[in-house]
């Protein structure tokens, strides 16, 4: 991406620039539309992986805290002490990783 | 419904009985269908699609502009610049041949103005010194 094209008022007419702002959208809507053809749109499978896959992403550091944490609180015979605080940062990991893999998805 | 897209130079598209039609602002891309809420709305550099009374699509190619909706059956978008196509896939090449044109007609224009400005001024050299071109002089 060049400068030229995030700018918010592009000049009319830039010459027969393959680089044009209005020719960049239309090829883009052009292999949008040619993919659409040859794959369709995402299935209901595949959408409730994705779902399935975000909610593990939340899930597992929780419970790698839980299990470090009473792992720790055996050892150390103190009750609560180290549970609490690593599932809540088991939560916080996962929350943070599910938001990542949500923008890049 | 009733499509029409103009530009400052020309009406591109004016078609009656146009089924459906897509265009593209900020928030997105979004549909119209007939007796849709009247709106407005400022478009970004993309395509307009719509589907003709029988069952066609057809494309334009606008850089940005302003869509109006009124009655719930007139679509009217002004535009900088439209290049309608029948191809989603061939629309780019018909936009460069746009641009190639558009460039052509621009130095030919170029060309003839700077062929009547040298004619002006031949003009008024003749006409105020009659003598070193050996014709008559408007005051002679």
């Amino acid at each position: 991406m060049s400068a030229p094209d995030q700018a918010p008022h592009p000049p009319p007419e830039t010459g027969p620039d393959e680089r044009d702002a209005l020719v960049k959208q239309v090829r883009l809507r052009g292999e949008r539309h040619e993919r659409w053809l040859r794959e369709g749109g995402p299935s209901i499978a595949g959408r409730l992986a994705q779902i399935g896959v975000l909610g593990w992403i939340i899930v597992v550091p929780m419970l790698m805290g839980v299990f470090a944490g009473h792992w720790l609180d055996r050892k150390l015979n103190s009750g609560l002490f180290w549970t609490a605080p690593l599932l809540m940062l088991g939560l916080a990991l996962g929350c943070w990783s599910g938001w990542k893999w949500m923008k890049s998805a | 419904m009733r499509l029409r897209i103009v530009t400052p130079l020309a009406i591109v598209i004016d078609e009656e009985g146009v089924a459906a039609a897509r265009a593209e602002d900020t928030t997105g891309c979004f549909g119209i269908w007939p007796q849709h809420a009247d709106f407005l709305t400022s478009l970004t550099i993309s395509v307009v699609s719509w589907d003709n009374s029988t069952g066609i699509r057809n494309y334009c190619a606008v850089r940005r502009g302003v869509l109006a909706l009124d009655g719930g059956r007139n679509i009217t978008v002004a535009t900088r610049e439209a290049v309608a196509g029948k191809d989603l896939a061939t629309l780019d090449q018909s936009v460069l041949a746009r641009f190639r044109a558009d460039i052509e007609t621009e130095r030919s224009e170029h060309v003839e103005s700077t062929r009547l400005q040298l004619d002006a001024i031949r003009q008024i050299m003749r006409h105020l010194r009659p003598d070193q071109s050996g014709r008559l002089g408007m005051f002679s």
